[in-house]
């Protein structure tokens, strides 16, 4: 293993992460994603050897040398990381917004919604827990 | 004058009465026994000079026996026995006939002869005495007391008896059967007498086995001749000869012969059909002679002659050397062989043969598939196979046996044909071509040296050339990469030449073509191995590493240790698909859930 291609890598890496999370919280989800893909091939694109040779840098080898694991594999987790966490974030972001939406809704029709429900569930467990708690003293 | 013929003819009588008188001594007249016969009606005894028929046997009360006899086959003589009161008859007081038995249409009967016959054989030669002298024998003494004029007083001392006898000169006296004195001369001068003895002689019977043959085939017959020696002092008389054989038949089982004088032999021809045996084997015959001297005292003697007698099947292969035509194209060998192999069945019935041969490994046969050849042989057919066969490569060969298979009362049985004997030689040409390079992995720029062995392994030196292909990924540097010239018989010559690597990659170097011509003008071509060749390039710093690890033993060790980059020849446009293809896939797969929890909600709360 060489440190120095390790802590070079992971600073690079740990710089990926951080720009597209704050293109994420600080202007667009879609466009996180799509820094997200864009960076790793435009760097491909303009000095393709250097970044070939940098995903194939094997930083180390697991299972006894059986599971070799380059910088092109940690690229892949960050992607599906952040991936995960912009559609989730996504998601949830509509989620939010659509049972707030139907809270303010002027004909009454659907008074409780889907968040309100789950907040009762949640809050119903948490009371039986503490309930069983309390009898056990 | 007719007194000096008269003169003459009683000196030349006189010098011949001496020796008569001398072997007078030793012969007696007495009645030599011939032999003891066993004779059915129409049988004959042959005897020396007469032949004794059996002219009728009555089986009456008193059975009796008309007998003919005949002198050198001329009738001379009829007359009729009994086994009683006249059971003994003398013809011309030459021939005595004693009939033992006439018994179940047979008679038995023992002939003699009457014949003037060496009996006597010295036992003490010739001794001189003088008076007083003594000389002992076996069981007698013999005593010279004195001479009185022409008179030889002596005493014989035989068998605790005294006899005191007087003895001219020439005198003889036999005192027993065993024991016979002779006075041979009286020496009035010197007053020696000269006295020998004899005793009575014995014949003794020498086989001896002339022109055995060293094996009979299986359908002739063990013919050889019995030669019967008399080794004895006197005659031997009714000499029978058996032949027996446990592994045969004897065609004469018995054979007869009067009389054989001391020293002389008597020549016999034995002849026994031997029975059919698959497998090579040795019979014995058995051969007992038994003969009787004049007492009828019966001598006899036995040999067993060992024969081989060769298996029913017979096979033979013989190997011929021939030159090819010269106009022959081909190139190669100049002989070719011609083997002939020949079975045969020497019995009586038909036998299934498989007759097998090998070839030396470097010979094919011609126009054959195998040389495996099954064949029917009928009851003494011979056949042969005739094939030809030639060598692939020039140099020295032997032929082994053929071997020939075949099955009799449910066993196996095999037999391989003689030796070949000798060592055939091929000549011809034959060139072995060897291609080899100092490295089958070279850098861009780096040389290698191929190198070309050329072995003339015949014994007929051979034009050849070549020119080499230097493929585009190389370029020629320098040495022989083309030559004509002659190779002698034997010898071997190597071409080395240099090339250089232009071009990174894996190639074949081309085949090298040989052009061969031999002496005769025939031509052929010989072609090398393609070789394989890994050009790498030179820039590529991970390919060095790989060579390095490539041979060690523990290469995932080296591998971990490493850090580099593992493919080189990714381009810039497969690494952006495949990137894109990886984003696009893991965005699908983690895209999944909450796409599904949109549309779920999407459609519920509407």
């Amino acid at each position: 293993m060489n440190f120095a291609a390790f802590i070079g890598s992971s600073m690079l890496f740990a710089l990926f992460a951080i720009v597209v999370l704050f293109v994420l919280i600080n202007m667009s989800s879609r466009l996180a994603l799509i820094i997200l893909l864009v960076i790793p091939i435009a760097f491909i694109l303009v000095i393709p050897d250097i970044s070939i040779a940098f995903l194939s840098i094997e930083q180390m080898s697991l299972a006894n040398g059986l599971v070799p694991v380059n910088n092109f594999h940690i690229l892949l987790m960050i992607w599906s990381t952040l991936i995960g966490v912009i559609l989730y974030t996504e998601f949830l972001t509509w989620y939010l917004g659509k049972g707030k939406r139907m809270k303010n809704n002027p004909d009454g029709t659907m008074k409780v919604g889907v968040s309100a429900t789950l907040d009762k569930s949640v809050y119903d467990a948490i009371g039986k827990a503490r309930d069983l708690l309390n009898r056990k003293k | 004058m007719r007194l000096i013929k008269l003169l003459l003819l009683t000196i030349i009588i006189t010098v011949f009465i001496n020796p008569v008188n001398s072997t007078a001594v030793k012969d007696e007249d007495i009645w030599i026994y011939q032999g003891s016969f066993e004779l059915g009606t129409g049988e004959r005894a042959y005897l020396e000079g007469y032949t004794v028929k059996v002219d009728e046997i009555d089986n009456a009360n008193v059975p009796t026996a008309t007998l003919l006899i005949y002198t050198n086959s001329v009738f001379m003589k009829s007359f009729e026995v009994d086994s009683g009161v006249n059971n003994e008859y003398i013809y011309d007081g030459e021939l005595k006939i004693c009939v033992e038995s006439i018994e179940n249409s047979k008679i038995s009967m023992e002939i003699y002869k009457h014949k003037s016959e060496l009996v006597w054989v010295t036992d003490i030669p010739k001794t001189a005495f003088k008076t007083g002298d003594s000389l002992s024998g076996n069981d007698y003494r013999i005593t010279l007391k004195g001479i009185d004029e022409r008179v030889a007083n002596v005493v014989v001392e035989l068998d605790g008896e005294e006899y005191e006898r007087t003895y001219n000169s020439g005198d003889y006296e036999k005192f027993t059967e065993d024991f016979m004195i002779n006075i041979v001369y009286i020496n009035k001068n010197t007053q020696e007498v000269f006295i020998e003895t004899l005793k009575p002689g014995e014949p003794q019977i020498q086989i001896d086995i002339g022109s055995l043959q060293e094996s009979y085939e299986q359908n002739e017959y063990v013919e050889y001749e019995l030669v019967v020696t008399n080794n004895g002092s006197i005659p031997l008389h009714g000499i029978i000869l058996t032949t027996e054989c446990d592994e045969g038949e004897a065609e004469l089982v018995t054979q007869q012969h009067s009389i054989l004088e001391p020293g002389k032999k008597k020549k016999f021809q034995i002849q026994v059909k031997p029975d059919a045996e698959p497998v090579t084997r040795d019979i014995t015959i058995t051969a007992s002679v038994e003969g009787y001297d004049y007492r009828g005292n019966e001598y006899n003697n036995e040999k067993d002659t060992e024969a081989t007698i060769n298996s029913y099947i017979s096979i033979e292969k013989n190997v011929i050397s021939r030159e090819k035509a010269s106009s022959d194209p081909e190139f190669g060998t100049e002989q070719y062989f011609q083997i002939s192999i020949t079975v045969g069945n020497k019995a009586d019935f038909q036998t299934v043969v498989t007759v097998t041969d090998v070839l030396p490994p470097e010979f094919i046969p011609d126009d054959i598939d195998s040389t495996e050849w099954t064949m029917a042989l009928a009851a003494g057919e011979t056949k042969t196979i005739n094939y030809f066969a030639s060598s692939t490569e020039p140099g020295d060969f032997t032929f082994e046996p053929a071997t020939v298979v075949w099955k009799d009362s449910g066993e196996t049985y095999t037999m391989q044909s003689n030796q070949i004997e000798g060592i055939f030689h091929v000549s011809g040409s034959r060139v072995i071509l060897q291609k080899e390079i100092s490295s089958s992995y070279m850098v861009v720029g780096e040389t290698i040296d191929v190198i070309l062995k050329v072995t003339n392994d015949g014994d007929r030196d051979i034009d050849i050339s070549f020119r080499e292909d230097i493929s585009d990924e190389l370029s020629y540097v320098s040495g022989d990469s083309e030559w004509k010239g002659t190779l002698k018989a034997g010898t071997t010559k190597e071409f080395t030449y240099t090339v250089k690597a232009e071009r990174a990659g894996e190639y074949y170097l081309p085949e090298t073509e040989l052009s061969l011509t031999d002496e005769d003008g025939r031509k052929d071509n010989v072609v090398s191995d393609e070789l394989f060749l890994y050009i790498d390039d030179e820039a590529t710093e991970i390919e060095e590493n790989y060579e390095d690890t490539y041979n060690q033993i523990d290469a995932s060790a080296t591998y971990s240790g490493d850090t580099s980059v593992a493919d080189p020849d990714i381009t810039r446009t497969e690494a952006i698909g495949f990137m894109v293809s990886s984003f696009a896939s893991l965005f699908v797969i983690i895209a999944i859930v909450p796409t599904f929890a949109y549309l779920f909600i999407s459609r519920v709360y509407k």
